[in-house]
């Protein structure tokens, strides 16, 4: 069998200290903002719903969000915290796509755009449907 | 809703449900930010049968919570380089195509039919206990066959091992099964609120050649692409009932941030064990349920 000599080099494979670092802290802010949202939320939901507080599905109105938000509104305060939470793993997606850019890593900066296109038909399909 | 703990006063009883799910989401973002499973798999049991909320509400809460714990560990993990980004990367291809096909076919005909929903829950809580327990003893082969895909995407890699300081070089294999297991996880991840952990773990560990930790922190940096292909479904559809996803996100995300700081002193071998063995009893409770035999 002819040997194959891979080289076996860390996850540092083309300076990704960079990427690792820019992933890191794009996550952590994302879960830190989203969970502190989340929680000033859940919050006002427990004092303002006098014990009997909306366990259904809600929808998110766009048009009176940002009022609702500086209102105080529970609900309002909670998408928010979800949307952020939601944004979080496209951030990290789009940061990977810059990053394999700047290596010039052709064959993953593809990869990375075809997986960003798809979460963003997937939303597209949401809409539609 | 009114809620009614032992007969506690509404406020009272509602103050004892939030922290009964940030609890219960502590544990759930814990283990499952040890083992590459978002905890998804314990959420939707623990709505439908604790709280009796609508199967497709519950899967949407799950999702959500699973990006909770796949960010919060994830930031950990790929900060210390333990999980494999490339290897992330290249399996999410085929587990977004999946993630999109599964979440549109629970929206546009199974949300009518809870029970079947339940149903297709327990063979795949089950196939998961049954590959955590076969797969507890082994890690990696040092002379895998080679791959001409990994060879080319340069998808070998190493790691330093927490508990030896070693650095631990691995060779990926079998890059055909790994997207075929990703699609596949995809899809049952829309369909079912699971990150779609409870394949990749295996598929990564066991036909890749990717050491077990490895394994469970690049999971878990996937899950929360996959989740979110999902999520992103339900929340349009007017599925996400804020008052269950909060309380679980913040536990979750407690529980996953935990996990990320205690994983190097656990044993993956005891931990998977542990963990079929719960995931049995879940599948059980979704059974009976789905038969009809509990509320």
């Amino acid at each position: 069998m002819a040997a194959v000599t891979v080289p076996v080099e860390g996850p540092d494979r083309d300076r990704p200290a960079r990427l690792r670092r820019w992933v890191s802290v794009i996550l952590l802010i994302g879960v830190a903002a989203s969970v502190a949202i989340s929680v000033v939320g859940t919050v006002l939901l427990a004092v303002d719903s006098g014990g009997s507080p909306s366990t259904d599905p809600i929808h998110l109105s766009l048009r009176s969000f940002g009022g609702d938000l500086l209102h105080g509104d529970p609900y309002a305060v909670l998408w928010l915290g979800l949307l952020i939470l939601v944004v979080t793993p496209l951030a990290r997606v789009i940061a990977s796509v810059v990053s394999f850019a700047h290596v010039r890593d052709g064959p993953f900066v593809a990869m990375t755009l075809f997986v960003l296109a798809v979460l963003l038909a997937t939303a597209v399909a949401g809409v539609v449907l | 809703m009114e809620f009614d703990v032992l007969g506690l006063a509404p406020t009272v009883s509602l103050l004892l449900v939030l922290l009964f799910l940030v609890l219960f989401s502590i544990v759930a973002g814990l283990v499952g930010g040890l083992l590459g499973l978002g905890g998804g798999i314990f959420i939707v049991p623990m709505l439908v049968l604790v709280f009796h909320v609508p199967a497709a509400v519950a899967i949407a809460a799950s999702l959500v919570a699973v990006i909770a714990t796949s960010s919060g560990a994830a930031s950990t993990y790929v900060g210390e380089g333990l999980a494999d980004i490339r290897v992330g990367m290249f399996l999410e291809v085929a587990t977004v195509v999946g993630g999109l096909s599964g979440a549109l076919v629970t929206v546009l005909f199974l949300v009518q039919q809870p029970r079947i929903l339940i149903f297709a829950f327990v063979p795949v809580v089950l196939l998961s206990a049954a590959l955590m327990f076969a797969n507890r003893g082994r890690d990696v082969r040092p002379h895998p066959e080679p791959d001409r895909w990994a060879d080319r995407l340069r998808l070998h890699g190493s790691y330093s091992d927490a508990q030896s300081g070693a650095v631990v070089p691995y060779q990926v294999t079998r890059t055909g099964t790994g997207l075929a297991f990703s699609g596949a996880a995809g899809v049952v991840s829309g369909l079912l609120g699971v990150g779609g952990g409870v394949f990749y773990v295996p598929a990564l560990n066991a036909f890749m050649n990717v050491p077990f930790r490895v394994a469970a922190a690049t999971s878990n940096f996937m899950i929360g692409v996959t989740a979110v292909a999902g999520a992103v479904v339900y929340l349009l559809a007017g599925q996400i009932a804020l008052f269950w996803t909060a309380p679980i996100v913040i536990g979750m995300l407690v529980g996953s941030r935990s996990a990320a700081r205690l994983h190097s002193t656990t044993s993956p071998a005891q931990l998977k064990v542990v963990f079929a063995f719960l995931l049995v009893f879940a599948a059980l409770l979704m059974a009976l349920r789905g038969l009809g035999w509990l509320p």
